[in-house]
């Protein structure tokens, strides 16, 4: 068995669920201009209300449908309470991430107040399932759901974002704020719009990384931010395509690396992608107006 | 546990506590760096002072770590404050040169993780998720038993954190100080009068981290232990917290938040009459009131408790002034 | 070096942003010891060509020359270090600075802006200082802010504000000056107080040039006026000169005049 062929097909999984959270979160940074640290904390509310609902014996999938709900309206709600008071009257920008960070911590401290710390895991019926050969690569059924869950999702963003008035809404504020409200797009509905969606793909995200970790604890979201990070910068902050080229980039590289280094650091590849994109071309590959 | 003991182990963790938030101040406060990974720079600070101070590791001692030259404890100290100034300087030579403010958060905020990452399992460094442990009560010339020692202890920690205040207060009310302000205040236009604003905010974030070294050295000096659980991300958020409810720019402010937030927030939560089985409920609640009233003052009192300081200059209006053409 | 003659001269600049050209090959020169103007239509260039030549855009076609030497690849810092200032369009003051603490934080001596001065050097940085707040007490008892010298810059005026920033240029004791509209949303009394310090700062050797949308102010101080329009410089001369010229007029001048 070619071990090449396998981790690049575990490297595609991971880059469609990095791709679901960090489409989600260039989209929200391009609209907000703020990045939100507390992302890592609305995968991890993803991945508890699923495990929530389907120890009440619902299906997962469908769980895990509420669950993306339940994401989306906790965003919605923390951006319409805490984050846009502070919006109003013209926070700078580095002081709204400390505000997003102190609602990230407040987050993840609740979580473990009411499950406690300890590692959880989907039950058995879920999770115990055998991997079957596909051509060269390894798969098991929840990692090909997992793959088409991205796909169609990346292909539903981009209708949205090209065809409907919300999407170009969207790219018109993302591209130019002001010619934006000169134009009498409404700002207030497209920032709620976009923190749904991006508070929902974050919580699908929290379920599909947690399905293929196999376990998580209130802080596992946060461990993981910094990759979703590496492929939002490295594709171009702000840039919905770009972000689906960075999370391929991150998901093959930080899996191919088990190949060379011990798996416990895979994820540290991100931090160096992250890093050489940082050092060499901050602006992604795919730049947007905004200055670097 | 005495009253007496109990009151110097706070005092000793009052000390390390402030010379980390007057270091965060000159990063932030004053330079405007978003060091969110400010808690590791500690974290090195500790174990490179642990390393220096124990000897090698060996097969009996059950731990794995690096060096191990049972040097004395001002060496390894410094070597702690010097470590933690290198890791600055290599980081921030990299990123801080030409990325805006939010960049500069998200690579230093990933640094925070990998390092979590690297140091945990890679247990040659520091003995991985266990931790060094058993480092030698430094400057233990008496042979003091725990509570003496901690008494004792509390001169060196106190003696540092004095100096350190002092070095902060100069660096604040000076020409340095007044170009790093400037710096935070509108960067560009700063650079448009001249000054080299890579190198400024540079300096700025290498003092502070050298001040997290040294803060983390003192420490490992009374808690004999370190291990990644100690430095996970919520902690860097302590000490901000600390800073920004103390007054940001404002080295006083710095010593009054760190007596909000970590000893009255910290220590009196745990002081709490809970029954034993919601013990275990103290900490994130804790760290849930830690973030309420971060969000809180940033939202009323953005300032902090005590706002920046100003000098006012004597100067007197001279007779002939060449106002009026 | 040239003692008399241009101050500045562009040479074929090219600038654009994301695929829209704001400038198209601009060519034009300041005179040393004028007081200059550039005029010209939303649009023309004027800021970019401002931005272009103060360090603040990186160059990307053409050539800026300023006291006879290249300044193409000077990084940011040097401009100011060299005598060329500039100002914006929004007053940026340091808000959380005092006002005497803003003139003094521009022209401290660089030399003592380390850590290792700030612990070690203390008298020397009382000494400099010193003898810097001789020249700041003139200089705002000259724009009429010394009564609000300890006040928070942010806590001025919008005109306060404006003032503060041209002392701020003056007390590095510049060369070349460049103001991006000063007069924008300045009330007429402190209008003609403006006019009055830059002329009487060009007379004691300062050279201006001001990006300036009123032409009644261009009119009053400026003796030569440089036009631009579509990324390039239209023409040039003095405002009478301007008026006679047809493609002036019917660009810029005939419409509001």
């Amino acid at each position: 068995m070619n071990s090449f062929a396998v981790e690049l097909g575990f490297g595609l999984v991971a880059a469609g669920f990095i791709a679901v959270a960090a489409v989600g979160a260039t989209l929200q940074f391009g609209i907000t201009n703020y990045i939100n640290f507390a992302l890592g904390d609305y995968m991890t509310i993803g991945a508890y209300s699923a495990w929530v609902l389907t120890s009440r014996a619902i299906n997962f999938w469908v769980a895990t449908a509420v669950a993306v709900v339940i994401g989306g309206v906790v965003a919605l709600l923390i951006s319409r309470f805490v984050l846009a008071p502070f919006v109003r009257r013209k926070t700078p920008v580095l002081y709204m991430l400390i505000v997003t960070l102190g609602v990230g911590l407040i987050i993840t401290n609740v979580i473990q107040l009411l499950f406690g710390s300890d590692q959880q895991q989907y039950p058995a019926s879920v999770i115990d399932q055998s991997a079957f050969h596909l051509g060269p690569f390894l798969a098991t059924p929840n990692q090909l759901i997992t793959l088409g869950l991205a796909a169609g999702l990346m292909i539903a963003l981009h209708f949205m974002l090209t065809r409907t008035a919300l999407g170009k809404g969207m790219r018109a504020m993302s591209d130019d704020p002001d010619l934006a409200r000169v134009a009498g797009i409404d700002a207030g509905r497209i920032t709620d719009w976009v923190w749904v969606i991006s508070g929902g793909l974050a919580a699908l995200a929290g379920v599909l990384l947690a399905l293929d970790v196999g376990s998580f604890t209130p802080a596992f979201g946060e461990l993981f931010l910094f990759v979703i990070f590496a492929a939002v910068v490295v594709g171009g902050a702000g840039q919905p395509n770009g972000a689906m080229l960075g999370a391929l980039i991150t998901g093959v590289a930080t899996s191919l690396a088990v190949l060379f280094v011990n798996s416990a650091y895979k994820n540290d590849v991100a931090f160096l992608i992250l890093l050489v994109a940082l050092v060499l071309r901050p602006q992604g590959i795919i730049p947007s107006r905004r200055s670097i | 546990m005495t009253l007496v003991y109990y009151a110097a182990n706070l005092g000793l963790f009052f000390c390390g506590y402030v010379i980390l938030a007057l270091g965060l101040n000159i990063q932030f406060g004053y330079a405007g760096v978003l060091n969110f990974a400010y808690i590791a720079f500690w974290a090195i600070g500790a174990y490179i002072t642990a390393v220096f101070m124990l000897g090698p590791s060996t097969a009996f001692s059950g731990e794995t770590y690096i060096l191990g030259l049972r040097l004395p404890f001002i060496v390894a100290l410094l070597a702690g404050g010097v470590a933690a100034g290198l890791l600055a300087v290599a980081m921030g030579g990299l990123i801080l040169r030409r990325l805006r403010g939010d960049f500069i958060g998200i690579g230093l905020f990933a640094l925070s993780f990998a390092l979590y990452d690297v140091v945990g399992n890679y247990t040659p460094l520091f003995n991985g998720w266990a931790g060094v442990i058993g480092v030698p009560p430094p400057l233990n010339f008496f042979n003091l038993n725990a509570e003496q020692y901690i008494l004792y202890y509390l001169i060196p920690s106190g003696l540092l954190a004095v100096l350190l205040y002092w070095v902060a207060q100069r660096l604040s009310r000076s020409p340095y100080g007044r170009a790093l302000r400037a710096l935070r205040e509108d960067e560009t236009v700063a650079a448009t009068f001249g000054k080299n604003t890579f190198r400024l905010r540079l300096s700025a974030m290498v003092i502070g981290c050298i001040y997290a070294g040294l803060a983390g050295g003192l420490m490992i000096g009374f808690l004999s232990a370190m291990a990644p659980a100690s430095w996970s991300a919520a902690e860097t958020f302590i000490i901000w917290t600390a800073v920004i409810v103390g007054g940001l720019g404002n080295n006083r402010g710095s010593v009054l938040g760190v007596l909000v937030i970590i000893i009255l927030l910290g220590e009196g939560t745990r002081l709490l009459p809970l029954p034993l089985e919601m013990q275990s409920l103290v900490p994130p609640l804790r760290g849930i009131i830690i973030g309420a009233v971060l969000i809180a003052i940033l939202y009323w009192r953005p300032k902090g408790l005590i706002p920046e300081e100003r000098t006012k200059y004597h100067l007197v209006a001279s007779q002939n002034s060449a106002a009026n053409p | 070096m040239n003692p008399s003659g241009d101050i500045l001269t562009v040479t074929d600049l090219k600038h654009a942003y994301g695929g829209v050209e704001a400038l198209s090959g601009c060519t034009l020169a300041v005179k040393r010891g004028s007081i200059t103007a550039v005029i010209g239509p939303n649009g023309a260039g004027k800021t970019t060509l401002v931005n272009v030549v103060s360090g603040v855009e990186p160059l990307q076609h053409g050539e800026v020359s300023f006291d006879g030497i290249d300044i193409g690849n000077w990084p940011a810092y040097m401009f100011a270090r060299r005598g060329l200032l500039r100002s914006f369009q929004l007053p940026r003051e340091f808000g959380g600075l005092s006002v005497v603490d803003n003139l003094l934080v521009v022209a401290q001596d660089v030399g003592l802006e380390n850590p290792f001065s700030a612990l070690f050097q203390r008298a020397a940085a009382r000494r400099m200082e010193a003898s810097l707040l001789d020249r700041v007490r003139g200089l705002l008892q000259e724009v009429g802010l010394f009564e609000a010298r300890n006040q928070y810059a942010r806590e001025l005026s919008g005109g306060q504000k404006r003032l503060l920033e041209l002392a701020r240029a003056m007390i590095v004791e510049p060369k070349l000056v460049i103001l991006d509209e000063p007069m924008a949303g300045v009330n007429p009394v402190l209008i003609e107080r403006v006019g009055q310090l830059i002329q009487v700062w060009n007379s004691r050797g300062v050279t201006f040039l001001i990006v300036e949308h009123k032409l009644e102010v261009v009119e009053a101080i400026c003796g030569y006026v440089i036009v631009m329009a579509n990324g390039m410089r239209l023409a040039a001369g003095t405002m009478r000169e301007l008026r006679a010229n047809p493609a002036v007029v019917s660009a810029y001048l005939g419409v509001a005049r």
